[in-house]
Parts: structure tokens; C-alpha cells; sequence
């Protein structure tokens, strides 16, 4: 073997050493799910009324199709406002479906 | 119950909650505001009822608007029985809680955010590379997205990236303006924009290049640094939506500077690529077509024609094609996310270093390149389990086929293999190998783990 080639090796185990330790770890101290801590349930979309929950349905229809979804806690209201005006152009929303959306985060936050 | 226990309660009730408002410069968060809003119904309720028991008509206004407010009567004169301690103590409490209910309203209009406002978002992330038969480097780099909405009509963000430059072993701080655009809303369907934005041509230079939003930590072959599309361009572009019968087509279509065909004077090892990255007076028009038959379902199919002329003089024209598809699955094992893009290049065909001054021609060939790269990624999120819920599987294979009688022409292929691991919904840790092979005889491995962070 190479110098280069048990640099390279060195390095992998390196790495590999590092990193798999840290995720098992930090996955092993992590209580509680991503979906469990930061999803909203089917039991409180039920409270929701008619007009938030299509926003619900929109919000959940339309974030996973680039990315996971931002709880509404995430941020404010006036946040949200700015965000969800980003988000109509960046991902194709007609102005009501934005609104929409807009109200559901606002109102479950 | 009686009117001293009563007036007894309502000078309880609204002495207490008040306490935690304190007359101060704190925000007034929406939680305190709706239960000092509840506490302020129910003391008016009492104080309603107080009123009726004692002969005088209540108000019947349900906004508290200062004029309707619960009033005190006047304190007893002359002829009137001497007011007593509890309806003394109660005249004194309502006033008080007018005044704090007073002193709400104004903190909460200090505090209204106005029509305009600012977000900061973005994304950072620190990425280990250990590349095949290199040194193994750690970098970093941060992405803020400033977003101004100006009003509802009008939106202008900008991203730019802090990066290290690690070149020559230095770590000089790079900055680059990743785009920064003004959006006008025309109406629900349609918006216009002006400045340098994300190229919509396929989906991953506009949407999914974020470090926390895509699923790997490197870029695919055809839309990376190496790539065939523009990610970002400097001009005006309109785009919008046609809703229909609960599908959609979306479409945008935009003027903007064009590329540069890169010739042997400007660089002996990438004559006969377009540059799309630097800034160039040639014109260049495109446009993106969408059809979403269901929200989880996408495909696109993206053109772009310009002008590409060199910086020496070598007259040209390119043209590009995209194909673009996506589809979420969300089934019972747990999510699935494909994605798919095609970019097929085409540029008239020039002579390259015609006088042979740089040693590398005359030479001439049929300047044709195309990629595309296939991606499937997993995340058991209905597992029982807490931690694979959590972890995401990730594959993709990329391909790209330049000229062979180009510098570094010829066919390249790459399959990465990647595991991540999500801290919330916009933390990431991604782990993941690639396996390049380049026109069949030369294979190289990377070994890359990336931090991301969306903010």
C-alpha cells in the first residue's frame, strides 16, 4: 500500500470513526421523533375549523414536495406572513391556496 | 350569590391576572393577550351582572371600545345614601382595570408588526470530504435568505453565501450573491420579477440545492458546479400558475443574460463548455412548463436558447432541453421521494484556437452534452421506533456525456449511497459515498459527511 492510499485509508477510518459513534449516540439520546415532537396530529386537525384544516391539507400537500415540513411553532405569525409570501412564488401557490396555508400556521402555532 | 360576593370575585378576578401584566416594556405574547382578553369578558360579565342587580341597563357592546367600556357611577351626592367600602373598593377596581386594559391596547399597537416586514432565513453546514487519493478537509459555509415584504404586492429577497476559500491552503472569506430579485404579485396567478434569481430550469438549482433540503451532500453531476443549466441568472422573468379541476400548470419564462462559450484562450482544458456563471452581454430567453396532475406528482420540461458568443471572438448559439419529474409517496413503510432531471445541451459548432497560437488546435467538433441523474430516497417515518423514524436512505445515479473530443470529454458516471439522520425538520446530518467512473477507465471515491442546517 501507497502512502497515498494509507492516507486515504487513514482518513475513512477517521471519518467513519467519528461519525457513526456520534449518530448512534445523539440518535440513542434523542427521545422523542421528529414526527412525535414537531407533527400535528389527526386529533388536533379534527379541532380545526373547515376552512384552517384546507389549509392543513394544503400545507401538508404541498411543503413535502421539496422539503419536510416546518411545524407552525417554527415561527410567528408575522413570520409566517413574509415566509409563506417566499414560498407562493418559490413553489407555484395560486394567492388563495398561500392564504390558505397562511391561516392554518397562523393558527396553530 | 349575593352582590358582595360578587363585587367580592370581581375584585379578586381582576386584581390577580392583572399582576402578570405588569405595566413594563415586555411583548405582549398572543397566549397572555387571550387570557387577559378572557379574564377582562369574564370581570365585565360580573361587573354586567353587578350593574342589573343595582337597577342600571347594562351595556350592550361586545367590543371594548373605550367609550363602552364598564363605567363607574358617579360617586353618591347630597340626598344619596353614603357610598359603601365594597362598592367603593369595586369602583376603584373597574377604573384600574380600565386603565389596564388602556395601557394592552397601546403595547399591542407599539407591537403591531405594520405591512412591512423582514425574515431572515437560510442555511448553514459544515461538510468533511475525504476524496479518493486526497486529503481529507473539513469547510463550512453560511447561506442567510433576507426576505422583505414590501407589501402585499411587492416581495424582494436575496440569498447570498459566506464561504471558505480553501485554495492554496488559504481560508479566505468568500461572499457570493446568490440572487437578489424584486417580485411584484400582479394578481392570485401571476408574479413578475426583476434582478438575479434561481434559474427555473428543472427543479434542483430553484428548490432543491438548499444543504438542508437536499437528500445528499453533493450536487447532482448535470446541475453541479460541472453542470449543463444555469442555476441563477440576471434579468426579468414572469411565472405563475393555471389551476384547473383541482390540477395545475405552472409555468415561467424569462429574459436574461446569456452564456459564454468558453474558448482555448480563456481555458485549454474547458473550451467548448457554456458559462452560465459569469456575466455576459449575450441574450439569452427560456422557460419552464410544469404539470401537476396531483400535489404529490410534477413534471417539467424546461428550454433555453442564447446566444453564447466568446470572449475572442467565436460567434455561437446554444440550446438546452430539460425533463424534469418528482413524486412523494407517503405509504405505509413510510415516505418515498424520487426525482428525476434530463438536460440535453446542444452549441454551434466552432473552430477552437483556429490559428493554433495556444497549442491546442485547430479543432473542431460536435459540441453535444447531455445528463441527467435518477434519485429515491426512504424515510420509515411511521416506524414504531423513535430513532429510524428519524434516518432517511438516499441513492442516486448521475450521468454525464460531454464531447469526447472535448478536453476531459467523454462519458461519466456516479452512484452515491447516502444515510441521514434528522435532528428536526431542517437539521441533517448526511453520511454518504459516491463511486465516479469516468469514460470507463479511471474510478474515484468520495467519502463525504455534511451538517445542514436550515434556519
Amino acid at each position: 500500500m501507497n502512502q497515498q492510499s494509507k492516507k486515504t485509508a487513514r482518513a475513512w477510518i477517521l471519518g467513519i470513526g467519528i461519525i457513526l459513534p456520534t449518530m448512534i449516540v445523539i440518535g440513542c439520546a434523542t427521545n422523542q421523533s421528529v414526527e412525535d415532537s414537531e407533527a400535528i396530529s389527526a386529533e388536533q386537525l379534527a379541532l380545526l375549523p373547515e376552512d384552517t384544516m384546507r389549509g392543513a391539507q394544503l400545507w401538508k400537500d404541498n411543503c413535502i414536495r421539496c422539503h419536510n415540513f416546518r411545524p407552525p411553532r417554527s415561527f410567528s405569525d408575522n413570520q409566517w406572513s413574509v415566509i409563506m409570501m417566499h414560498m407562493r412564488v418559490r413553489a407555484h401557490l395560486t394567492g388563495g391556496e398561500s392564504r390558505q396555508i397562511l391561516k392554518f400556521l397562523q393558527a396553530a402555532n | 350569590m349575593n352582590y358582595f360576593t360578587l363585587a367580592a370575585t370581581a375584585v379578586v378576578l381582576g386584581s390577580m391576572p392583572m399582576q402578570a401584566f405588569a405595566q413594563d416594556d415586555t411583548p405582549v405574547t398572543k397566549e397572555e393577550y387571550n387570557e387577559l382578553k378572557q379574564e377582562v369578558e369574564e370581570l365585565k360579565a360580573m361587573i354586567r351582572l353587578l350593574t342589573e342587580q343595582s337597577g342600571k341597563a347594562p351595556a350592550q357592546q361586545t367590543q371594548p371600545t373605550p367609550a363602552a367600556r364598564p363605567q363607574v357611577r358617579p360617586a353618591p351626592t347630597g340626598d344619596r345614601q353614603p357610598e359603601s367600602d365594597t362598592s367603593l373598593s369595586l369602583r376603584r377596581e373597574v377604573q384600574r382595570t380600565n386603565q389596564r386594559i388602556d395601557d394592552l391596547e397601546a403595547k399591542s399597537l407599539a407591537n403591531d408588526p405594520g405591512e412591512s416586514a423582514f425574515h431572515v432565513t437560510g442555511f448553514a453546514l459544515t461538510r468533511f470530504n475525504v476524496p479518493d487519493g486526497g486529503d481529507a478537509t473539513f469547510n463550512t459555509s453560511i447561506s442567510p435568505l433576507i426576505i422583505w415584504k414590501i407589501n402585499d404586492k411587492l416581495l424582494f429577497e436575496t440569498e447570498f453565501e459566506f464561504e471558505l476559500n480553501t485554495a492554496d491552503g488559504r481560508a479566505d472569506t468568500e461572499v457570493v450573491l446568490d440572487y437578489a430579485d424584486l417580485q411584484f404579485l400582479v394578481n392570485d396567478n401571476l408574479t413578475l420579477g426583476f434582478g438575479k434569481f434561481l434559474t427555473p430550469f428543472g427543479l434542483f438549482s430553484e428548490r432543491l440545492h438548499p444543504a438542508w433540503i437536499n437528500k445528499l451532500p453533493n450536487a447532482p453531476l448535470v446541475r453541479g458546479h460541472e453542470g449543463l443549466a444555469p442555476s441563477t441568472s440576471i434579468g426579468a422573468y414572469a411565472r405563475g400558475i393555471i389551476p384547473f379541476d383541482g390540477q395545475k400548470i405552472t409555468y415561467s419564462f424569462y429574459a436574461i443574460n446569456g452564456g459564454t462559450l468558453v474558448d482555448a484562450q480563456r481555458d485549454e482544458e474547458e473550451f467548448g463548455s457554456i458559462d452560465f456563471g459569469g456575466f455576459s452581454s449575450n441574450k439569452a430567453v427560456g422557460g419552464r412548463i410544469g404539470y401537476l396532475p396531483v400535489p404529490q406528482l410534477e413534471l417539467g420540461y424546461s428550454f433555453m436558447y442564447s446566444s453564447v458568443d466568446s470572449d475572442n471572438g467565436l460567434n455561437a448559439n446554444a440550446t438546452l432541453m430539460g425533463l424534469d419529474a418528482s413524486y412523494i409517496l407517503d405509504a405505509e413503510p413510510g415516505l418515498f421521494d424520487f426525482r428525476f432531471e434530463y438536460v440535453y445541451s446542444t452549441a454551434t459548432d466552432v473552430t477552437y484556437d483556429a490559428s493554433g497560437g495556444v497549442g491546442v488546435g485547430p479543432i473542431t467538433f460536435d459540441n453535444e452534452r447531455e445528463g441527467l441523474y435518477a434519485q429515491a430516497a426512504f424515510r420509515p417515518i411511521h416506524s414504531s421506533s423513535d430513532f429510524f423514524k428519524n434516518v432517511e436512505f438516499v441513492g442516486r445515479y448521475d450521468y454525464l456525456s460531454t464531447p469526447s473530443s472535448a478536453p476531459e470529454g467523454g462519458d461519466r458516471e456516479r452512484f452515491t449511497l447516502g444515510v441521514n439522520y434528522w435532528f428536526n425538520s431542517s437539521t441533517v446530518l448526511k453520511v454518504a459515498v459516491d463511486n465516479a467512473d469516468y469514460d470507463g477507465d479511471k474510478t474515484r471515491q468520495n467519502f463525504m459527511v455534511l451538517m445542514g442546517v436550515g434556519f
